[in-house]
């Protein structure tokens, strides 16, 4: 009977297409990812943005190691120095450490810095603020809390959000429609509200604690963060694994007889994965953004930290009719719209690159 | 055993209204109304009819992508459906109307059509290419096509890969949901003679979709004809478009355009449109319709549903024309 | 005079593979009350170019190279956008393929069917809409009173289509350009759209173009057929010599590969080998070639002018517009010229 004939064959006299077989698999297809990445380098916005932006996480990163003046030291008299042009002052011999509290491998980096540069620091390029703190040194440590936000903002929606939109579409029903009212709710919860909440909260001392606190100010900020920025993505994962889940090539898959795991992981995951890729590139400026935002308001990262938001409060509070200081708004305020910018043509060159069918017609 | 391969008795698929008012009662939409027909191997049926017919929900009910609400579609004697066992469910294959959508845009071809192979573990991976190089052959695609992606490909191409997608472990019946109507007209006789062929080659029973009753006549020895949910007509290809017995099929036949201008098509051959499945007519679902249901039977048509009966070769659910 | 004459029509397409020539060289002429038909398959430039004739193609990417389309004796081409708003909709009335995506689902049928004419014509409401219920009358929708305050989802799918004819009628246009006009419609409806197409065009003297792939439509419809293919007519022709004697390959392919109730079933349908070419890519010589079973050397090199076959060129049918064929082939052009001596 016929059914026997299963795998077997009979149809099918596979014989005559070994030798094809052997010439096809020496010619290597060309893989869609490299694919991708040759679409992504052919932009060249896109190109140099990603470039920017990566010498930029690299002087965040290392921002303790380089001979730059310590960005809590102050040098009062005639404060604000404006800009010193790197040609007439490249160097001085003014360095002293004065930092904030540190962790152990900024530490490291800062003994290191010393180890190598001694009293050597780079000249007030860029000016110094009321207390004649260096602009440039404010501004490089300050991209650490932007760094270091986004981060954070990346991992929870990479995580938290995904998983959630994923559990969602891929569920559907009640659950899914469960899962999105409590989106709902979070999302219309006004976040300036809940950090001013948590901060006189949590961050006020607690007698039961004998004084201590329950969360530092910057924990607080970081897990409103991360609070926040997951929401919009655990929406648009959902909303494109719903609409893979009827995709023509997904009932395809069903009426071979693909199990769900499959489904999941041979098709949606592969078509989600673009999406989620480039919306990372979306949500970062704003995360970055809200940051400065709440920074600038004073709910954010406190002294002695920096971040281009309390940077550019500071600035602004130095503004007057009389001193010109502008090199401490223009400064923060060129190294955050940089920044956007990069990552905004970073994540349009990604969905250009992504997008199979553009150029096909 | 009996040559019966499959058998698809009073199915009915009836979807609740989606996005209807919160409150009030909840309609259904009686997308197939109690179909009944008959598959033996090597055999092929066309189903025909018009948008809201019921014809592709029937057909993704037999390729297993839907539960019926109602009645049963048996393999060989087994029951078949979505909770069907795997290995049954391999012999029942599906090609979809739209080239460009039903293959994954970010996976080769050769993955594409081997695919199934994965699915079900069958054969060794060498085994297994060489299974769809001899597949991609038997649609009429060179060996190359393996490494390309769907985006490169031509609508017509890309259906001959979706065939051989189907074909390629070798199923007993393969159901086709409009496969033609998505592509040009040079490219449709393409498809519709590579569909006779293979079917002739591995001897391949055939469910075949369409509102092209010039397609179907080409490709499958019985024709269905549905409106509306219901089978009006079924009879053997020769008697249907020689001798229709339905009013309803008549008219479909005399609506085709002759593709002569000497002769054309009497104009028009029924008035209205279909009316829509969430509340069919009573009686006969045609009567509305019907040229011929004011004769005779005028009161019974709209009273009682017709009950499908032998008439020669043929099936016919009409008042009008019973023994 | 012709109602519409095109000439050398050239547009082409900016994409981000490089420019695609969408339509080449395409010239014909439309009487006042006549039908047209611009017959190809997907790509062969049809819809392009009626697009173009009204300036409704984005541009960018479009681009208008050459050419001259004369209605009314005023070149449309070279009109300003205010003086071409007031053609299109009033001279010029249009129908597209889809009536569930062509009509606002938020307005009723009558304020969009008013629309028109209270732009165009500076008539009052109660005017405007008794205009309106008229033409739903005249495209044969049931109790027009009513439906006129109807919202489009309430109607069906052939309702839709009779509501975009009477919009596009609504101004008395000259010429109705009709694209795919029935694709989305189930057959029984489509036979019912022809005719009401067929009678508006009796009674009002409409010139119609009617842009469709659909072989079998052309047959029952149009007087005058253009066949298209990769941007150009290669053959042009009435319906009934068209299809009892085509004179381009093409045209047989296609006539051939198309079943019908009456082709025998005992051959497989002939097919066109391969499938229409990449539009990227320029071509040389005829367009055709590499899917041609007559090809000749000469074909590779030179693109076929579109001529009348030599071989039924008698005085008479030069003579006159209806009878006259042409075809963009050297292969028939030489077996006509053969049966000629």
């Amino acid at each position: 009977m016929s059914r026997e004939q299963s795998s077997g064959g009979g149809w099918f006299r596979e014989a005559d297409y070994d030798l094809m077989l052997t010439e096809l698999e020496r010619s290597a297809p060309t893989s869609l990812w490299s694919e991708v990445r040759r679409r992504f380098r052919e932009q060249r916005a896109a190109r140099w943005s990603a470039r920017l932006l990566m010498v930029l996480a690299l002087l965040a990163f290392f921002a303790p190691l380089l001979p730059l003046p310590s960005p809590a030291a102050m040098r009062l008299a005639g404060a604000p120095h404006a800009p010193v042009a790197p040609w007439s002052e490249f160097v001085n011999q003014r360095y002293e450490p004065v930092y904030g509290p540190l962790g152990a491998l900024d530490r490291a980096l800062v003994a290191t810095r010393q180890k190598l540069f001694g009293k050597t620091q780079l000249g007030s390029w860029l000016g110094t603020d009321t207390k004649g703190r260096d602009t440039l040194a404010r501004i490089l440590w300050g991209s650490r809390t932007s760094l270091l936000v986004a981060l954070c903002a990346a991992l929870t929606s990479l995580s938290l959000g995904v998983a959630w939109g994923a559990l969602a579409g891929l569920s559907g029903g009640r659950v899914d429609n469960l899962m999105m009212r409590a989106l709902d709710v979070l999302q219309s919860i006004p976040t300036i509200f809940v950090v001013i909440f948590l901060l006189s909260f949590l961050n006020a001392p607690s007698a039961a604690l004998g004084g201590a606190r329950l969360l530092s100010r910057e924990q607080v900020f970081f897990l409103v963060i991360g609070a926040v920025s997951w929401l919009s993505m655990a929406r648009v994962v959902r909303g494109q694994v719903l609409a893979l889940r009827s995709a023509p090539y997904v009932e395809a898959a069903r009426a071979q007889g693909a199990s769900l795991v499959w489904i999941v992981r041979k098709h949606v995951w592969p078509n989600v994965l673009p999406v989620v890729g480039v919306y990372v590139t979306l949500t970062l400026p704003a995360v970055i953004l809200y940051e400065a935002f709440l920074s600038f308001l004073g709910l954010g990262v406190e002294a002695p930290n920096v971040s281009w938001g309390v940077l550019a409060a500071d600035g602004a509070e130095a503004l007057s009719p009389l001193v010109s200081s502008w090199w401490l708004v223009a400064a923060p305020s060129t190294a955050l719209a940089a920044t956007l910018l990069a990552l905004g043509l970073v994540g349009d060159g990604l969905r250009d690159a992504l997008d199979l069918r553009r150029g096909e017609r | 055993m009996s040559s019966i391969l499959l058998d698809v008795a009073g199915v009915r698929v009836h979807f609740p209204e989606r996005g209807g008012s919160w409150f009030g009662p909840r309609r259904t939409i009686r997308a197939v109304d109690g179909v009944s027909f008959q598959l033996e191997r090597g055999e092929s049926l066309g189903l025909v009819g018009e948008s809201g017919s019921g014809k592709s929900t029937t057909a993704r009910v037999v390729a297993g992508l839907q539960t019926p609400t109602a009645g049963a579609v048996r393999l060989h004697g087994q029951l078949f459906g979505p909770r069907a066992p795997r290995s049954v469910r391999r012999h029942v294959q599906m090609v979809f109307q739209d080239p460009y959508a039903s293959l994954d845009p970010r996976r080769p071809i050769g993955w594409t059509v081997e695919e199934l192979l994965a699915v079900h573990g069958l054969l060794k991976p060498r085994q297994r290419r060489l299974r769809v190089l001899a597949a991609l052959d038997a649609c009429g695609l060179e060996a190359l096509y393996v490494h390309r992606y769907p985006h490169e490909l031509s609508g017509g191409q890309r259906q001959r890969v979706a065939i051989a997608r189907a074909l390629v472990a070798e199923p007993e019946l393969l159901v086709c949901d409009e496969p033609t109507s998505a592509l040009d007209v040079s490219v449709r006789a393409q498809i519709v003679n590579l569909l006779c062929e293979l079917r002739e080659r591995f001897e391949l029973a055939l469910l075949f979709v369409s509102h092209d009753l010039a397609v179907v006549r080409r490709v499958c020895e019985q024709v269905a004809v549905m409106y509306l949910g219901h089978v009006v007509e079924l009879a053997p290809r020769s008697q249907l478009f020689d001798a229709p017995r339905h009013p309803y099929t008549r008219a479909l036949l005399a609506a085709i355009p002759r593709g002569d201008p000497e002769h054309p098509a009497p104009h028009v051959a029924l008035l209205g449109e279909p009316p829509s499945p969430m509340h069919p007519p009573s009686g006969c679902v045609f009567h509305p319709r019907c040229p011929r249901a004011g004769d005779v039977a005028g009161e019974r048509c709209a009273r009682e549903f017709p009950k499908s009966v032998e008439r020669g070769d043929a099936l016919v659910a009409c008042h009008l024309d019973q023994p | 005079m012709s109602l519409l004459e095109v000439r050398n029509l050239r547009v082409r397409f900016e994409t981000a593979r490089g420019w695609v020539q969408a339509v080449d060289s395409v010239s014909f002429d439309l009487d006042a009350g006549e039908s047209l038909a611009l017959v190809g398959e997907s790509g062969s430039g049809k819809s392009v170019t009626a697009m173009a004739l009204v300036s409704l193609l984005p541009r960018p990417p479009a681009v208008i190279e050459t050419g001259e389309a004369r209605f009314d004796g005023r070149n449309l081409l070279a009109l300003g956008e205010r003086e071409l708003r007031r053609v299109r909709g009033r001279e010029i009335g249009f129908v597209f393929q889809d009536p569930s995506t062509s009509l606002h689902p938020l307005m009723t049928l009558g304020e969009q069917l008013t629309e028109a004419l209270r732009v165009h014509e500076k008539v009052s409401q109660r005017v405007a809409r008794a205009r309106a219920i008229e033409a739903l009358a005249e495209v044969g929708i049931a109790e027009p009173d009513a439906r006129v305050d109807s919202y489009p989802h309430e109607l069906s799918g052939g309702m839709r289509q009779r509501a975009l004819i009477a919009m596009a009628l609504m101004c008395r246009p000259k010429l109705l350009i009709a694209d795919e006009p029935t694709t989305a419609l189930d057959v029984t409806v489509q036979a019912q759209i022809l005719e009401l197409l067929r009678e508006l065009q009796r009674r009002h003297g409409l010139a119609i173009l009617l842009i469709t792939h659909d072989l079998g439509l052309v047959a029952d419809f149009a007087r005058r057929v253009h066949v298209m293919y990769a941007g150009s007519i290669v053959e042009s022709a009435s319906a009934s010599e068209l299809f009892a004697r085509p004179a381009h390959p093409y045209t047989l392919g296609l006539l051939r590969s198309v079943p019908t109730l009456a082709t025998s079933l005992e051959h497989p349908l002939s097919t066109i080998p391969g499938s229409a070419p990449d539009p990227t890519k320029s071509v040389h010589g005829c367009p055709f070639r590499p899917r041609c079973g007559f090809a000749l050397a000469s074909c590779e090199s030179s693109r076929p002018p579109l001529l009348p076959p030599l071989g039924l060129q008698r005085a008479a049918a030069l003579l006159s517009a209806q009878g006259s064929r042409r075809s963009a082939c050297f292969e028939s052009a030489r077996v006509a010229a053969e049966a000629r001596t």
